[in-house]
C-alpha cells in the first residue's frame, strides 16, 4: 500500500509540473468526450425520445457508463497501454516485485489528466439526476452503488481485455472493440439494437446490467425488481473468469525483453 | 516530387505489416457505425429518411479514416519524443512536404483496407445506397480535397508537439471539434441552426459533411470546391507560416 501511495503521489508530482499541459489535457479530455453526449442531446432535443427513453434518462446512463470508464482511464492507464509493457518485455519487471502484479500493471501511472473524463461524466449526471423522476424513492439510495459498480465493469473488462496481449502480442485494436465500442453501445437503451447484440452486451460483455436493467425498473419501464441485482450478478460472473484469464496469460507470458 | 511518392510508398508499406490488426479495428469500427445506424432508425423508422440518415452515416463512418482519424499529429509527436525529428532536418524537403506524402500513403492504405471494407459491408448488411453514378467523381474529388483539409488541422497538432511536447490535450480538442462541427454523426439538416452555421464557418465540416453531402447529391458541387478551396488555401498557408515559427523552437530530445 506504501507503494502505491509513493506511485500516487509521483505521478501528480510529474503531471502538474507543466500546468499548462496539465490544464490542456484536463480541458481536452473534458470537452473530448462531453462531444459524444452532446451529439446525443442535439438528437434527443429534436426527437423528444428513443424508444421512450428520454433526454434525462439517457443523461444518467450516460453519466454511469461513463464515470466508471473516467475512474477506470484515471486508475488503469497501465491497463490500457498493456500491449507495451508486453512488446517491450517490461512486464518482466512487474514479476519480480513483491507486490501484486495486477496492481502494479493498473497503477503504472495514476493518469489525473484523465479527471476531465470523470467531471464531464459527472456534472451530466448531476444534471441528469436534478431531473429525473424515479417511481421508488430508495432509488436515491440504490444509485450510488450503479456508479460503483460501473467503475468495477470497467476494470473487469479492462483486465480481461488486457490479458488478451499475453497471446496476441498488439491488442489495441481488441480493447477498442471490446470496451471502447460496447461503452458507447451502453449509452443507449438495449431495445434500440437487435437481440443478439442486446445478448452480447449482456452476457459477454454485460455492460447493460449495470445501466439499462436496473434503470429499467427504477424508471417504472418494467416491474420486473430482480433487475436490481443485475450489477452484482454480472460483476460476481465476470470477475473470477477475468481472474482466471489474466493468470492463464501470466502463465503463458514469455519475455521479450534483452 | 520523387521523393515524395518515395515517402508514402513507404508509409503504405508499414501499414501492410499491421493489416490483421486493422481487420480487428474494422470491426469496431463497424460497430460504432452500427450503434449510430440502430439509434437513427430507432428514431426516424425503417423509412426513406431514416435509410437516407443511414447512407449518410455510413459513408461518414467508412470515411473516418480518412479525415477524422488520421495517425496523431501526423506522426510529428513521435519523432519530437524520439528525437529522429532531427533527422527530418537534414533531409532534402520540408517538414510539411515529408508530413504530407507520409500522410497520403497512409491514408491510401486506409482507403483500400479500411474505408473500402466498411463501406462494402455497409452496403451489402446496412442498406446503404449506393451513389448516383454522376455523384462518383464529385463525391471522390471533394473527398481528397476534405483529406488534405484534415491534413492541415493535424497537421497543427503535430506543431504543437514542437513547441509543447504533450499533444494529448491538445488531440482532444481536434477531436470535441471535430465530432462536433464537422457533421460525421449527425447530418447538417439536424442540426440546430445556430449550430449549423457555426459548423459551415468552420472547416471541420467541408472535410466530412461536404464529401457526403455530394455522395448523396444533396450539395452542389461548385459550393463545395468553393468552400473547400478556400479552406484548402488558408489552412495550407496557414501551415507554412506555423511551420517556419515552431521550427525555431525545436529542441532535439534524445542523444
Amino acid at each position: 500500500m506504501q507503494l502505491f501511495k509513493i506511485l500516487f503521489i509521483a505521478s501528480l508530482k510529474s503531471q502538474t509540473q507543466y500546468a499548462f499541459d496539465f490544464i490542456v489535457n484536463i480541458i481536452g479530455n473534458f470537452l473530448g468526450v462531453f462531444a459524444d453526449f452532446l451529439i446525443i442531446a442535439m438528437i434527443l432535443i429534436r426527437f423528444q425520445n428513443i424508444q421512450g427513453w428520454t433526454l434525462v434518462e439517457i443523461a444518467v446512463i450516460y453519466s454511469i457508463i461513463e464515470f466508471g470508464f473516467g475512474i477506470y482511464r484515471v486508475i488503469g492507464d497501465g491497463l490500457n497501454n498493456f500491449e507495451t509493457l508486453i512488446l517491450s518485455g517490461r512486464f518482466d519487471t512487474l514479476l519480480i516485485r513483491p507486490a501484486s502484479v495486477l496492481g502494479q500493471a493498473m497503477l503504472q501511472t495514476v493518469d489525473f489528466k484523465k479527471l476531465g473524463l470523470v467531471l464531464q461524466a459527472s456534472l451530466v449526471g448531476i444534471w441528469g439526476l436534478s431531473q429525473i423522476e424515479f417511481i421508488y424513492p430508495f432509488a436515491w439510495i440504490y444509485l450510488p452503488t450503479l456508479y460503483f459498480a460501473s467503475i468495477a465493469m470497467n476494470l473487469l473488462i479492462s483486465i480481461l481485455l488486457a490479458s488478451t496481449a499475453f497471446w496476441t502480442g498488439k491488442n489495441e485494436d481488441i480493447v477498442i472493440l471490446g470496451h471502447y465500442a460496447t461503452r458507447t453501445a451502453a449509452q443507449y437503451p438495449a431495445t434500440i439494437y437487435h437481440k443478439f447484440f442486446q445478448s452480447v452486451m449482456t452476457y459477454v460483455i454485460p455492460f447493460f446490467t449495470v445501466t439499462y436493467y436496473p434503470l429499467m425498473f427504477l424508471t417504472g419501464k418494467s416491474q420486473q425488481s430482480l433487475y436490481l441485482l443485475a450489477p452484482w450478478l454480472g460483476i460476481s460472473i465476470l470477475a473470477p473468469i477475468t481472474i482466471s484469464v489474466w493468470k492463464m496469460g501470466i502463465k503463458r507470458y514469455s519475455s521479450t525483453g534483452t | 516530387m520523387i521523393s515524395g511518392l518515395a515517402l508514402a510508398n513507404a508509409s503504405f508499406a508499414r501499414d501492410r505489416v499491421y493489416l490483421l490488426n486493422h481487420i480487428i479495428n474494422n470491426m469496431g469500427s463497424i460497430i460504432f457505425g452500427y450503434i449510430n445506424v440502430r439509434i437513427w432508425l430507432s428514431v426516424l423508422g425503417a423509412t426513406p429518411e431514416g435509410y437516407s440518415a443511414i447512407t449518410y452515416l455510413m459513408v461518414n463512418q467508412a470515411g473516418l479514416w480518412l479525415v477524422m482519424f488520421i495517425p496523431r499529429g501526423c506522426y510529428i509527436p513521435n519523432k519530437v519524443r524520439e528525437g529522429t525529428i532531427a533527422f527530418e532536418r537534414l533531409r532534402p524537403y520540408g517538414l510539411l512536404y515529408g508530413s504530407f506524402f507520409e500522410i497520403a500513403g497512409h491514408l491510401f492504405y486506409n482507403f483500400l483496407f479500411r474505408s473500402i471494407p466498411i463501406f462494402l459491408f455497409s452496403v451489402l448488411f446496412m442498406g446503404v445506397s449506393l451513389p448516383d453514378p454522376s455523384q462518383i467523381l464529385p463525391y471522390f474529388i471533394t473527398l481528397v480535397n476534405g483529406m488534405v483539409i484534415a491534413f492541415f488541422l493535424n497537421y497543427y497538432v503535430g506543431l504543437w508537439s514542437i513547441r509543447f511536447i504533450s499533444i494529448n490535450g491538445v488531440q482532444m480538442l481536434y477531436y470535441f471539434a471535430t465530432a462536433l462541427f464537422s457533421g460525421a454523426f449527425i447530418h447538417m439538416q439536424y442540426y440546430p441552426e445556430a449550430i449549423k452555421k457555426l459548423s459551415m464557418a468552420l472547416p471541420f465540416a467541408y472535410s466530412t459533411y461536404v464529401p457526403a453531402a455530394v455522395y448523396q447529391g444533396t450539395y452542389p458541387l461548385a459550393d463545395a470546391l468553393l468552400g473547400q478551396g478556400v479552406w484548402i488555401l488558408i489552412l495550407g498557408s496557414l501551415a507554412i507560416f506555423l511551420t517556419k515559427k515552431s521550427l525555431k523552437y525545436l529542441v532535439i530530445q534524445g542523444g
